[in-house]
């Protein structure tokens, strides 16, 4: 069953380091679409052992598999080759988790300078923020992308104090 | 210096019928809903979330099970 809810804990129970961007960001903001993957930006390109050790740590017993893979393979620790880094497409018990090395807009760091923390029951972890996010889905311009930065937008428009 | 965390906003709080507002309520986005998930805990946005992702898939899954091998599961009346 997908929880895509469950996956976030999961990343800080194991101290991974990474940021909410995609669809699940935009839920979290407060729109009003609902999406079937975990998408977050971290640092996991082949240098970034300690973050690949972690996030298979905390993956291992949900049955990963790098589902864009031709045979689903098992995502493992440490990666058979450069393949199985940068951006990692995985299935798993919680649902499908999509951990990329970079975003529309630049890599970890921009998305990570970019993020506001977000408390959670099993700790903090960070989150694109709203602006981002905006200007993410409107690089993207896919039409799904489009709508959900116009919900953005109003959303952005909502919360902020009024100019004096 | 961190950013505002996400915080619980009441109707009261938000400002709305600004211009992004009305344009997206134009675009047919019903609005109603966001400010609902605006007055929730993020951690409560995340469990309406999910679970209106498996009601979705229960019932796909429920509809292409009743269908499967008809070649009905996806005419327009049935």
């Amino acid at each position: 069953m997908p929880e895509p809810g469950k996956l976030i804990a999961r990343l800080i129970e194991h101290d991974v380091e990474f940021v909410v961007v995609g669809g699940y960001a935009a839920t979290i903001h407060g729109a009003s679409y609902v999406t079937f993957d975990l998408d977050v930006c971290a640092p996991c390109s082949v240098g970034d052992i300690e973050n690949l050790r972690k996030l298979h740590a905390a993956l291992v017993d949900l049955h990963p598999l790098h589902r864009m893979s031709p045979f689903e393979r098992t995502f493992v620790f440490p990666p058979r080759n450069a393949e199985e880094t940068g951006n990692i497409y995985l299935r798993t018990d919680l649902g499908q988790l999509d951990v990329l090395g970079c975003i529309e807009l630049g890599d970890y760091g921009f998305a990570r300078e970019h993020s506001l923390p977000v408390r959670h029951a099993s700790g903090e972890y960070r989150l694109l923020d709203c602006r981002t996010l905006i200007r993410s889905k409107e690089t993207t311009a896919r039409p799904k992308d489009l709508l959900v930065a116009e919900q953005l937008r109003a959303i952005l428009e909502a919360t902020q104090p009024p100019h004096p | 210096m961190s950013a505002p965390e996400i915080t619980t906003l009441e109707p009261g709080d938000l400002h709305l019928g600004g211009p992004a507002w009305r344009a997206a309520e134009a675009a047919g986005h019903d609005m109603s809903l966001i400010v609902e998930a605006l007055r929730m805990p993020v951690s409560e946005r995340l469990r309406q979330h999910d679970l209106a992702l498996n009601a979705a898939l229960s019932l796909r899954e429920a509809f292409v099970q009743q269908y499967a091998g008809t070649g009905k599961a996806h005419r327009e009346t049935y």
